[in-house]
Protein backbone atom coordinates (compact mmCIF):
# COMPACT_ATOMS: atom_id res chain seq x y z
CA UNK A 1 0.00 0.00 0.00
CA UNK A 2 3.17 2.30 0.79
CA UNK A 3 6.38 1.42 -0.75
CA UNK A 4 9.41 3.83 -0.37
CA UNK A 5 12.76 3.85 -2.53
CA UNK A 6 15.31 4.91 -1.33
CA UNK A 7 14.17 7.92 0.16
CA UNK A 8 17.63 9.89 1.00
CA UNK A 9 17.62 13.58 2.61
CA UNK A 10 20.31 16.13 4.46
CA UNK A 11 20.54 19.00 5.91
CA UNK A 12 23.40 21.36 4.92
CA UNK A 13 25.58 18.51 3.63
CA UNK A 14 24.52 15.84 6.73
CA UNK A 15 22.88 13.14 5.61
CA UNK A 16 20.11 12.22 7.67
CA UNK A 17 18.59 9.58 5.87
CA UNK A 18 20.64 7.87 3.64
CA UNK A 19 18.03 5.60 1.03
CA UNK A 20 15.56 4.16 3.32
CA UNK A 21 13.42 1.30 1.10
CA UNK A 22 10.49 0.33 2.86
CA UNK A 23 6.84 -1.28 2.42
CA UNK A 24 3.87 -1.42 3.77
CA UNK A 25 0.94 -3.34 2.72
CA UNK A 26 -2.47 -2.96 3.25
CA UNK A 27 -4.22 -4.05 6.74
CA UNK A 28 -0.68 -4.26 8.21
CA UNK A 29 0.81 -2.87 11.36
CA UNK A 30 4.45 -2.27 10.53
CA UNK A 31 6.91 -0.70 13.59
CA UNK A 32 9.12 1.74 12.26
CA UNK A 33 12.03 1.67 15.06
CA UNK A 34 15.60 2.30 16.09
CA UNK A 35 17.99 4.85 18.12
CA UNK A 36 17.36 8.66 18.25
CA UNK A 37 18.57 9.95 15.12
CA UNK A 38 17.92 7.27 13.16
CA UNK A 39 16.07 9.43 11.05
CA UNK A 40 12.81 8.06 11.33
CA UNK A 41 10.93 11.43 11.74
CA UNK A 42 12.33 12.72 8.88
CA UNK A 43 11.60 9.67 6.77
CA UNK A 44 7.32 10.61 7.52
CA UNK A 45 8.22 14.12 6.68
CA UNK A 46 9.44 13.37 3.71
CA UNK A 47 6.70 11.26 3.05
CA UNK A 48 4.33 13.80 3.38
CA UNK A 49 5.87 16.53 1.52
CA UNK A 50 6.60 18.04 5.11
CA UNK A 51 9.82 18.61 4.16
CA UNK A 52 11.14 18.21 0.42
CA UNK A 53 13.14 14.98 -0.66
CA UNK A 54 16.60 15.11 -2.21
CA UNK A 55 15.67 11.67 -3.88
CA UNK A 56 13.56 8.52 -4.03
CA UNK A 57 10.00 8.12 -4.52
CA UNK A 58 7.24 7.47 -2.61
CA UNK A 59 4.16 5.41 -4.04
CA UNK A 60 0.66 5.23 -2.44
CA UNK A 61 -1.83 2.31 -3.25
CA UNK A 62 0.22 2.08 -6.69
CA UNK A 63 0.11 6.31 -7.52
CA UNK A 64 3.25 7.93 -7.74
CA UNK A 65 2.76 10.83 -4.46
CA UNK A 66 6.42 12.06 -4.73
CA UNK A 67 6.61 15.97 -3.60
CA UNK A 68 2.92 16.16 -3.46
CA UNK A 69 1.57 18.87 -1.72
CA UNK A 70 0.79 17.90 2.03
CA UNK A 71 -2.62 18.12 1.73
CA UNK A 72 -3.39 16.29 -1.57
CA UNK A 73 -1.43 13.56 0.66
CA UNK A 74 -3.90 13.31 3.24
CA UNK A 75 -6.88 14.08 0.38
CA UNK A 76 -5.15 10.62 -0.80
CA UNK A 77 -5.80 9.07 2.74
CA UNK A 78 -2.37 9.34 4.27
CA UNK A 79 -2.42 10.77 7.36
CA UNK A 80 -0.12 11.36 10.11
CA UNK A 81 -0.02 12.57 13.69
CA UNK A 82 3.45 14.08 15.65
CA UNK A 83 5.72 13.12 18.29
CA UNK A 84 4.56 15.99 20.17
CA UNK A 85 1.04 16.92 19.08
CA UNK A 86 0.19 19.98 17.12
CA UNK A 87 -3.76 20.13 18.21
CA UNK A 88 -5.31 23.55 17.59
CA UNK A 89 -4.93 24.46 21.10
CA UNK A 90 -7.44 27.19 21.12
CA UNK A 91 -10.17 24.91 19.59
CA UNK A 92 -12.66 22.84 21.94
CA UNK A 93 -11.86 19.12 21.32
CA UNK A 94 -14.68 18.32 19.11
CA UNK A 95 -14.06 21.45 17.19
CA UNK A 96 -10.68 20.01 16.56
CA UNK A 97 -12.34 16.34 15.03
CA UNK A 98 -14.97 18.00 13.01
CA UNK A 99 -12.43 20.58 11.47
CA UNK A 100 -10.87 17.35 10.31
CA UNK A 101 -13.83 16.00 8.29
CA UNK A 102 -12.91 15.66 4.73
CA UNK A 103 -13.99 17.08 1.47
CA UNK A 104 -16.13 19.74 3.66
CA UNK A 105 -18.43 22.27 1.24
CA UNK A 106 -18.54 24.36 4.03
CA UNK A 107 -14.97 25.19 4.15
CA UNK A 108 -15.80 26.57 0.81
CA UNK A 109 -16.02 30.26 0.59
CA UNK A 110 -18.61 30.69 -1.58
CA UNK A 111 -20.70 27.42 -0.42
CA UNK A 112 -20.76 29.66 2.86
CA UNK A 113 -23.02 32.07 1.61
CA UNK A 114 -24.81 30.36 -1.11
CA UNK A 115 -25.72 26.45 0.27
CA UNK A 116 -26.13 27.52 4.25
CA UNK A 117 -29.04 24.83 4.20
CA UNK A 118 -26.94 21.96 2.18
CA UNK A 119 -24.10 23.13 4.83
CA UNK A 120 -26.20 22.87 8.29
CA UNK A 121 -27.36 19.17 7.21
CA UNK A 122 -23.63 18.23 6.65
CA UNK A 123 -22.50 20.05 9.94
CA UNK A 124 -25.16 17.41 11.27
CA UNK A 125 -23.41 14.32 10.18
CA UNK A 126 -19.96 15.57 10.68
CA UNK A 127 -20.86 16.32 14.62
CA UNK A 128 -22.69 12.92 14.85
CA UNK A 129 -19.16 11.28 13.63
CA UNK A 130 -17.24 13.61 16.57
CA UNK A 131 -19.45 12.39 18.95
CA UNK A 132 -18.71 8.89 17.39
CA UNK A 133 -15.31 9.17 17.59
CA UNK A 134 -15.16 10.50 20.83
CA UNK A 135 -16.83 7.92 22.63
CA UNK A 136 -14.27 5.53 20.45
CA UNK A 137 -11.58 7.36 22.37
CA UNK A 138 -13.41 7.59 25.39
CA UNK A 139 -13.45 11.35 25.32
CA UNK A 140 -16.92 12.54 25.68
CA UNK A 141 -16.41 14.24 28.63
CA UNK A 142 -14.20 16.98 27.61
CA UNK A 143 -15.95 17.45 24.43
CA UNK A 144 -16.30 21.31 24.76
CA UNK A 145 -12.63 21.69 26.85
CA UNK A 146 -10.11 23.89 25.08
CA UNK A 147 -7.57 21.21 23.62
CA UNK A 148 -4.79 22.79 25.36
CA UNK A 149 -6.45 21.63 29.18
CA UNK A 150 -5.70 18.41 27.88
CA UNK A 151 -3.62 16.46 29.50
CA UNK A 152 -0.50 14.63 27.51
CA UNK A 153 -1.84 11.06 27.35
CA UNK A 154 -5.38 12.81 26.64
CA UNK A 155 -3.64 14.85 23.82
CA UNK A 156 -2.23 12.05 21.92
CA UNK A 157 -5.67 10.07 21.67
CA UNK A 158 -7.55 13.43 20.51
CA UNK A 159 -4.61 13.39 18.07
CA UNK A 160 -5.63 9.96 16.83
CA UNK A 161 -9.12 11.08 16.64
CA UNK A 162 -8.23 13.86 14.68
CA UNK A 163 -6.42 11.49 11.80
CA UNK A 164 -9.04 9.21 12.14
CA UNK A 165 -12.09 11.59 11.12
CA UNK A 166 -9.72 12.77 8.29
CA UNK A 167 -11.08 8.90 7.04
CA UNK A 168 -7.88 7.53 5.97
CA UNK A 169 -7.25 4.90 4.48
CA UNK A 170 -3.81 4.89 6.27
CA UNK A 171 -2.32 6.37 9.40
CA UNK A 172 1.48 7.55 10.23
CA UNK A 173 1.88 7.63 13.87
CA UNK A 174 4.76 9.15 15.33
CA UNK A 175 5.47 7.63 18.78
CA UNK A 176 1.48 7.14 19.65
CA UNK A 177 2.07 6.18 23.46
CA UNK A 178 5.27 8.70 24.31
CA UNK A 179 4.81 10.57 27.65
CA UNK A 180 1.28 8.64 28.14
CA UNK A 181 0.36 7.24 31.34
CA UNK A 182 0.70 3.06 31.39
CA UNK A 183 -3.35 2.79 31.77
CA UNK A 184 -3.86 4.38 28.26
CA UNK A 185 -1.35 3.12 26.63
CA UNK A 186 -2.78 0.20 26.12
CA UNK A 187 -5.86 1.56 25.58
CA UNK A 188 -4.12 2.94 22.38
CA UNK A 189 -3.09 0.10 21.61
CA UNK A 190 -6.56 -1.72 21.93
CA UNK A 191 -7.77 1.44 19.76
CA UNK A 192 -5.26 1.01 16.76
CA UNK A 193 -6.21 -3.21 16.38
CA UNK A 194 -9.90 -2.22 16.57
CA UNK A 195 -9.13 0.11 13.64
CA UNK A 196 -6.75 -2.16 11.81
CA UNK A 197 -10.06 -4.94 12.05
CA UNK A 198 -12.09 -2.28 10.17
CA UNK A 199 -9.47 -2.35 7.36
CA UNK A 200 -7.20 0.47 8.08
CA UNK A 201 -3.05 0.57 7.54
CA UNK A 202 -0.37 1.66 10.03
CA UNK A 203 2.72 2.27 10.22
CA UNK A 204 4.17 2.99 13.96
CA UNK A 205 7.24 4.89 15.01
CA UNK A 206 7.87 4.14 18.72
CA UNK A 207 10.72 3.59 21.25
CA UNK A 208 8.31 1.89 23.88
CA UNK A 209 9.58 -1.78 22.85
CA UNK A 210 6.85 -4.19 24.52
CA UNK A 211 3.88 -1.54 23.02
CA UNK A 212 5.57 -1.90 19.51
CA UNK A 213 6.75 -5.67 19.74
CA UNK A 214 3.09 -6.42 20.86
CA UNK A 215 1.59 -4.31 18.05
CA UNK A 216 3.40 -5.06 14.97
CA UNK A 217 3.21 -7.40 12.55
CA UNK A 218 6.25 -6.55 11.36
CA UNK A 219 9.23 -4.06 12.53
CA UNK A 220 12.03 -2.39 10.20
CA UNK A 221 14.98 -0.93 12.15
CA UNK A 222 16.52 1.99 11.22
CA UNK A 223 19.98 3.35 12.90
CA UNK A 224 22.17 6.21 11.37
CA UNK A 225 19.69 7.27 8.30
CA UNK A 226 19.25 3.51 6.91
CA UNK A 227 17.31 0.59 7.01
CA UNK A 228 19.20 -1.89 9.36
CA UNK A 229 16.80 -4.67 9.00
CA UNK A 230 13.21 -5.52 8.73
CA UNK A 231 11.31 -8.76 10.32
CA UNK A 232 8.73 -10.15 12.63
CA UNK A 233 9.36 -8.62 16.08
CA UNK A 234 10.96 -11.69 17.67
CA UNK A 235 13.04 -12.27 14.67
CA UNK A 236 13.84 -8.16 15.00
CA UNK A 237 14.62 -8.70 18.92
CA UNK A 238 16.76 -11.71 18.24
CA UNK A 239 18.93 -10.17 15.76
CA UNK A 240 22.56 -8.78 16.95
CA UNK A 241 22.52 -6.08 14.67
CA UNK A 242 19.64 -4.27 15.88
CA UNK A 243 21.47 -4.61 19.80
CA UNK A 244 24.63 -3.46 18.50
CA UNK A 245 22.90 -0.38 16.91
CA UNK A 246 20.91 0.94 19.88
CA UNK A 247 23.99 0.18 22.37
CA UNK A 248 25.73 2.53 19.75
CA UNK A 249 28.56 -0.17 18.64
CA UNK A 250 29.47 0.46 15.22
CA UNK B 1 -23.68 68.65 21.65
CA UNK B 2 -25.73 66.27 19.58
CA UNK B 3 -23.57 66.54 16.72
CA UNK B 4 -20.22 66.05 18.37
CA UNK B 5 -21.63 63.14 19.58
CA UNK B 6 -22.63 61.94 16.32
CA UNK B 7 -18.81 62.65 14.84
CA UNK B 8 -17.30 60.60 17.67
CA UNK B 9 -19.67 57.86 16.96
CA UNK B 10 -18.78 57.38 13.46
CA UNK B 11 -15.46 57.81 14.02
CA UNK B 12 -16.27 54.66 16.42
CA UNK B 13 -17.58 52.94 13.64
CA UNK B 14 -14.75 53.21 11.29
CA UNK B 15 -12.67 52.40 13.81
CA UNK B 16 -14.81 48.91 14.78
CA UNK B 17 -14.44 47.87 11.31
CA UNK B 18 -11.02 48.48 11.26
CA UNK B 19 -10.76 46.35 14.48
CA UNK B 20 -13.12 43.54 12.52
CA UNK B 21 -10.74 43.55 9.51
CA UNK B 22 -7.62 42.96 11.58
CA UNK B 23 -9.22 40.35 13.64
CA UNK B 24 -9.92 38.02 10.84
CA UNK B 25 -6.36 38.25 9.52
CA UNK B 26 -5.04 38.09 13.10
CA UNK B 27 -7.40 37.25 15.83
CA UNK B 28 -9.18 34.35 13.73
CA UNK B 29 -6.08 33.37 11.21
CA UNK B 30 -2.92 34.45 12.46
CA UNK B 31 -2.27 36.62 10.63
CA UNK B 32 0.16 39.37 11.56
CA UNK B 33 -0.48 42.40 9.24
CA UNK B 34 1.63 44.85 10.74
CA UNK B 35 1.18 47.54 7.72
CA UNK B 36 -3.14 47.20 7.98
CA UNK B 37 -2.97 50.96 8.15
CA UNK B 38 -1.83 51.32 4.58
CA UNK B 39 -4.64 49.31 3.49
CA UNK B 40 -6.48 52.20 5.35
CA UNK B 41 -4.78 54.98 3.61
CA UNK B 42 -5.50 52.83 0.19
CA UNK B 43 -8.64 53.02 0.78
CA UNK B 44 -9.15 56.86 1.75
CA UNK B 45 -6.86 57.82 -0.97
CA UNK B 46 -8.02 55.66 -3.87
CA UNK B 47 -12.01 57.09 -3.18
CA UNK B 48 -10.58 60.57 -2.52
CA UNK B 49 -8.78 60.50 -5.83
CA UNK B 50 -12.33 58.61 -8.05
CA UNK B 51 -14.36 61.34 -6.59
CA UNK B 52 -12.24 64.43 -7.03
CA UNK B 53 -12.55 62.96 -10.76
CA UNK B 54 -16.15 62.84 -11.12
CA UNK B 55 -16.40 59.01 -10.20
CA UNK B 56 -19.94 58.77 -8.15
CA UNK B 57 -19.35 58.18 -4.16
CA UNK B 58 -20.96 55.31 -4.25
CA UNK B 59 -18.75 53.81 -7.03
CA UNK B 60 -15.58 54.73 -5.98
CA UNK B 61 -16.54 53.74 -2.34
CA UNK B 62 -16.74 50.68 -3.94
CA UNK B 63 -13.75 50.49 -6.34
CA UNK B 64 -11.46 51.67 -3.19
CA UNK B 65 -12.44 48.40 -1.23
CA UNK B 66 -11.83 46.41 -4.25
CA UNK B 67 -8.25 48.32 -4.55
CA UNK B 68 -7.41 47.63 -1.47
CA UNK B 69 -8.37 43.84 -1.25
CA UNK B 70 -6.46 43.47 -4.72
CA UNK B 71 -3.41 45.03 -3.54
CA UNK B 72 -3.19 42.39 -0.67
CA UNK B 73 -3.48 39.69 -2.98
CA UNK B 74 -0.07 39.88 -4.34
CA UNK B 75 1.57 40.34 -0.97
CA UNK B 76 -0.49 37.33 0.56
CA UNK B 77 0.84 34.99 -2.25
CA UNK B 78 4.42 35.93 -2.11
CA UNK B 79 4.66 35.71 2.04
CA UNK B 80 2.12 32.81 2.93
CA UNK B 81 3.97 29.91 2.17
CA UNK B 82 7.24 30.87 4.20
CA UNK B 83 6.99 31.62 7.64
CA UNK B 84 4.69 33.50 9.13
CA UNK B 85 7.40 36.12 10.13
CA UNK B 86 7.52 36.95 6.78
CA UNK B 87 4.12 38.35 6.29
CA UNK B 88 4.72 40.63 9.25
CA UNK B 89 8.20 42.07 7.98
CA UNK B 90 6.62 42.19 4.19
CA UNK B 91 3.76 44.18 5.40
CA UNK B 92 5.40 46.59 7.73
CA UNK B 93 7.83 47.46 4.70
CA UNK B 94 4.98 47.70 2.55
CA UNK B 95 3.23 50.36 4.66
CA UNK B 96 6.42 52.20 5.48
CA UNK B 97 6.77 52.53 1.34
CA UNK B 98 3.23 53.70 0.63
CA UNK B 99 2.98 56.29 3.41
CA UNK B 100 6.77 57.76 1.74
CA UNK B 101 4.84 57.41 -1.83
CA UNK B 102 2.05 59.23 -0.52
CA UNK B 103 4.33 62.30 1.14
CA UNK B 104 6.48 62.27 -2.06
CA UNK B 105 3.85 62.07 -4.89
CA UNK B 106 2.60 65.20 -6.39
CA UNK B 107 -0.82 64.41 -8.16
CA UNK B 108 -1.64 62.46 -4.22
CA UNK B 109 -1.11 65.89 -2.62
CA UNK B 110 2.51 65.56 -1.34
CA UNK B 111 2.32 65.99 2.39
CA UNK B 112 -0.53 68.09 2.17
CA UNK B 113 -2.81 65.76 0.91
CA UNK B 114 -6.03 65.98 -0.98
CA UNK B 115 -9.17 68.68 0.05
CA UNK B 116 -12.33 68.82 -0.93
CA UNK B 117 -13.18 65.64 -0.65
CA UNK B 118 -17.26 65.30 -1.48
CA UNK B 119 -19.11 64.44 1.74
CA UNK B 120 -21.27 61.55 2.23
CA UNK B 121 -24.66 63.10 1.87
CA UNK B 122 -23.22 66.26 1.25
CA UNK B 123 -26.70 67.54 -0.96
CA UNK B 124 -28.26 67.56 2.81
CA UNK B 125 -28.85 70.39 4.98
CA UNK B 126 -26.10 70.85 7.16
CA UNK B 127 -28.26 69.80 10.55
CA UNK B 128 -29.04 66.50 9.67
CA UNK B 129 -26.59 65.35 7.41
CA UNK B 130 -24.41 64.32 10.37
CA UNK B 131 -27.16 62.52 11.52
CA UNK B 132 -28.16 60.62 8.60
CA UNK B 133 -24.08 59.75 7.80
CA UNK B 134 -24.30 58.50 11.36
CA UNK B 135 -27.58 55.92 10.67
CA UNK B 136 -25.46 55.31 7.11
CA UNK B 137 -21.94 54.31 8.49
CA UNK B 138 -23.43 52.30 11.96
CA UNK B 139 -25.91 50.31 8.96
CA UNK B 140 -22.95 49.07 7.13
CA UNK B 141 -21.03 48.38 10.09
CA UNK B 142 -23.81 45.85 11.33
CA UNK B 143 -23.54 44.67 7.99
CA UNK B 144 -20.06 43.67 8.19
CA UNK B 145 -20.65 42.02 12.18
CA UNK B 146 -23.63 40.03 10.58
CA UNK B 147 -21.18 38.73 7.06
CA UNK B 148 -17.86 38.52 9.15
CA UNK B 149 -20.28 36.37 11.83
CA UNK B 150 -21.21 34.01 9.14
CA UNK B 151 -17.91 33.47 8.04
CA UNK B 152 -16.13 32.72 11.38
CA UNK B 153 -19.02 30.62 12.48
CA UNK B 154 -19.18 28.64 9.34
CA UNK B 155 -17.24 25.42 8.48
CA UNK B 156 -14.43 27.65 6.56
CA UNK B 157 -13.94 29.66 9.91
CA UNK B 158 -13.22 26.79 11.94
CA UNK B 159 -10.27 26.27 9.17
CA UNK B 160 -9.56 29.26 9.99
CA UNK B 161 -8.64 29.36 13.45
CA UNK B 162 -6.93 25.81 13.09
CA UNK B 163 -4.82 27.51 11.15
CA UNK B 164 -3.94 30.05 13.70
CA UNK B 165 -3.52 27.31 16.04
CA UNK B 166 -1.19 24.89 13.54
CA UNK B 167 -1.25 25.61 9.90
CA UNK B 168 0.91 22.29 9.90
CA UNK B 169 -1.40 19.99 11.38
CA UNK B 170 -4.10 21.84 9.11
CA UNK B 171 -2.42 20.79 6.11
CA UNK B 172 -1.46 17.01 7.30
CA UNK B 173 -5.39 16.96 7.90
CA UNK B 174 -6.01 17.70 4.07
CA UNK B 175 -6.65 21.75 4.16
CA UNK B 176 -5.08 23.71 1.34
CA UNK B 177 -4.27 26.43 3.95
CA UNK B 178 -2.52 28.92 1.78
CA UNK B 179 -5.59 29.65 0.12
CA UNK B 180 -7.62 30.04 2.88
CA UNK B 181 -4.59 32.40 4.26
CA UNK B 182 -4.67 34.70 1.18
CA UNK B 183 -8.67 34.78 1.34
CA UNK B 184 -8.19 36.49 5.24
CA UNK B 185 -5.56 38.73 4.22
CA UNK B 186 -7.38 40.24 1.11
CA UNK B 187 -10.67 40.11 2.99
CA UNK B 188 -9.01 41.82 6.29
CA UNK B 189 -7.59 44.47 3.95
CA UNK B 190 -10.62 45.15 1.53
CA UNK B 191 -12.47 46.19 5.09
CA UNK B 192 -9.78 48.56 5.86
CA UNK B 193 -10.47 50.13 2.26
CA UNK B 194 -14.09 50.29 3.81
CA UNK B 195 -13.10 51.75 6.19
CA UNK B 196 -10.82 54.70 4.88
CA UNK B 197 -13.27 55.51 2.07
CA UNK B 198 -15.67 56.53 4.60
CA UNK B 199 -13.41 58.07 6.75
CA UNK B 200 -12.18 60.30 3.22
CA UNK B 201 -15.78 61.04 2.82
CA UNK B 202 -16.45 61.97 6.27
CA UNK B 203 -13.98 64.01 6.93
CA UNK B 204 -13.07 65.27 3.44
CA UNK B 205 -9.34 65.55 3.27
CA UNK B 206 -6.66 62.72 3.47
CA UNK B 207 -3.29 63.48 3.97
CA UNK B 208 -0.21 60.98 5.21
CA UNK B 209 0.20 62.45 8.71
CA UNK B 210 -3.55 60.68 9.33
CA UNK B 211 -2.17 56.92 8.01
CA UNK B 212 0.64 56.98 10.54
CA UNK B 213 1.78 53.28 11.26
CA UNK B 214 1.08 53.33 15.18
CA UNK B 215 -2.31 53.53 14.22
CA UNK B 216 -2.14 49.77 12.92
CA UNK B 217 -0.59 48.67 16.85
CA UNK B 218 -3.59 50.72 18.15
CA UNK B 219 -5.77 48.46 16.83
CA UNK B 220 -3.47 45.55 17.65
CA UNK B 221 -3.57 46.24 21.29
CA UNK B 222 -7.24 46.89 20.89
CA UNK B 223 -7.83 43.53 19.51
CA UNK B 224 -5.64 42.00 22.43
CA UNK B 225 -7.64 43.90 25.43
CA UNK B 226 -11.08 43.44 23.80
CA UNK B 227 -10.39 39.50 22.76
CA UNK B 228 -11.14 37.75 19.05
CA UNK B 229 -14.57 37.71 19.21
CA UNK B 230 -16.03 40.33 16.89
CA UNK B 231 -17.53 42.27 19.43
CA UNK B 232 -14.62 42.03 22.10
CA UNK B 233 -12.19 43.09 19.10
CA UNK B 234 -14.44 46.12 18.08
CA UNK B 235 -15.18 46.93 21.50
CA UNK B 236 -11.62 46.83 22.92
CA UNK B 237 -10.73 49.03 19.66
CA UNK B 238 -12.78 51.59 20.60
CA UNK B 239 -12.43 51.78 24.24
CA UNK B 240 -8.59 51.75 23.94
CA UNK B 241 -8.48 54.69 21.48
CA UNK B 242 -11.40 56.38 23.26
CA UNK B 243 -8.80 55.93 26.56
CA UNK B 244 -5.95 57.06 24.42
CA UNK B 245 -8.03 60.12 23.61
CA UNK B 246 -9.64 61.04 26.56
CA UNK B 247 -6.52 61.34 28.84
CA UNK B 248 -4.94 63.35 26.55
CA UNK B 249 -6.93 66.01 28.09
CA UNK B 250 -6.28 65.16 31.46
CA UNK B 251 -2.83 66.83 30.99
CA UNK B 252 -4.97 70.36 30.70
CA UNK B 253 -7.11 69.87 34.04
CA UNK B 254 -3.51 71.00 36.06
CA UNK B 255 -1.84 67.96 37.01
CA UNK B 256 1.60 69.39 38.26
CA UNK B 257 3.56 67.83 34.87
CA UNK B 258 4.50 68.86 31.58
CA UNK B 259 2.50 68.12 28.77
CA UNK B 260 5.27 66.32 27.29
CA UNK B 261 5.73 64.13 30.48
CA UNK B 262 2.13 63.62 30.58
CA UNK B 263 2.27 61.73 27.24
CA UNK B 264 5.10 59.51 28.26
CA UNK B 265 3.40 58.71 31.86
CA UNK B 266 0.36 58.05 29.79
CA UNK B 267 2.07 55.00 27.75
CA UNK B 268 3.93 53.88 30.99
CA UNK B 269 0.37 53.14 32.57
CA UNK B 270 -1.47 52.17 29.59
CA UNK B 271 1.72 49.46 29.62
CA UNK B 272 0.59 48.43 33.15
CA UNK B 273 -3.07 48.14 32.80
CA UNK B 274 -1.74 45.77 29.74
CA UNK B 275 0.33 43.47 31.93
CA UNK B 276 -2.44 43.47 34.54
CA UNK B 277 -5.03 42.63 31.68
CA UNK B 278 -2.82 39.85 30.06
CA UNK B 279 -2.36 38.38 33.88
CA UNK B 280 -5.96 37.99 34.38
CA UNK B 281 -7.26 37.67 31.25
CA UNK B 282 -5.25 36.27 28.78
CA UNK B 283 -7.72 35.65 26.10
CA UNK B 284 -9.25 39.39 26.59
CA UNK B 285 -12.04 40.73 28.17
CA UNK B 286 -14.60 39.07 25.67
CA UNK B 287 -13.09 36.40 24.03
CA UNK B 288 -14.11 34.03 21.23
CA UNK B 289 -16.87 31.09 22.40
CA UNK B 290 -16.88 27.84 21.07
CA UNK B 291 -20.11 26.77 20.23
CA UNK B 292 -21.16 24.17 23.46
CA UNK B 293 -22.17 20.86 21.35
CA UNK B 294 -24.26 18.91 22.96
CA UNK B 295 -24.98 15.10 21.93
CA UNK B 296 -28.40 14.62 20.91
CA UNK B 297 -29.14 10.70 20.41
CA UNK B 298 -31.24 7.64 21.50
CA UNK B 299 -28.92 7.08 24.34
CA UNK B 300 -29.71 11.02 26.02
CA UNK B 301 -33.61 10.31 25.61
CA UNK B 302 -32.60 6.27 27.13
Amino acid sequence: MLRLEALAKSFGGFAVVKGCDLEVREGEIVGLIGPNGAGKTTVFNLITSALPLDAGRVWFDDRDITGFPTHRIAQAGLVRTFQVPRLFERLSVIENLMVAGPNQRGERFWSVWLRPGEIAREEKRNEEQAWETLRFLGMERVANDLAATLSGGQKKLLELGRALMARPRMLLLDEPVAGVAPRLIDEIADRIRVLRGRGLTFLVIEHKMDFIMALSDRLYVMADGRVLTEGRPEEVQADQRVLDAYLGVA
Amino acid sequence: MAPYLASLLLFGGIYAMLALGLNLQWGHTGLVNLGFVAFFALGAYSAALLTLNGVPLLVAAVIAVVIAGLVAYPLGRLTLRLQDDYLAIVTFGFAEVVRILLLNTRWVGGADGLTGIPQLFGPLAADVRPFIQLGAVLMVVALVLVLARRLTESPYGRVLRAIRDSAEAARSLGKETEGYKVVALVLGSALAGLAGAIYAHYIGYVSPDQFDPSLTFLIFTGIVIGGSSHWGAAVGTLVFIAAMEATRFLGDVGLPISQSDFAQLRLLVIGLLLIVLMQRKREGLWPYRHRERVRVTRDAAA
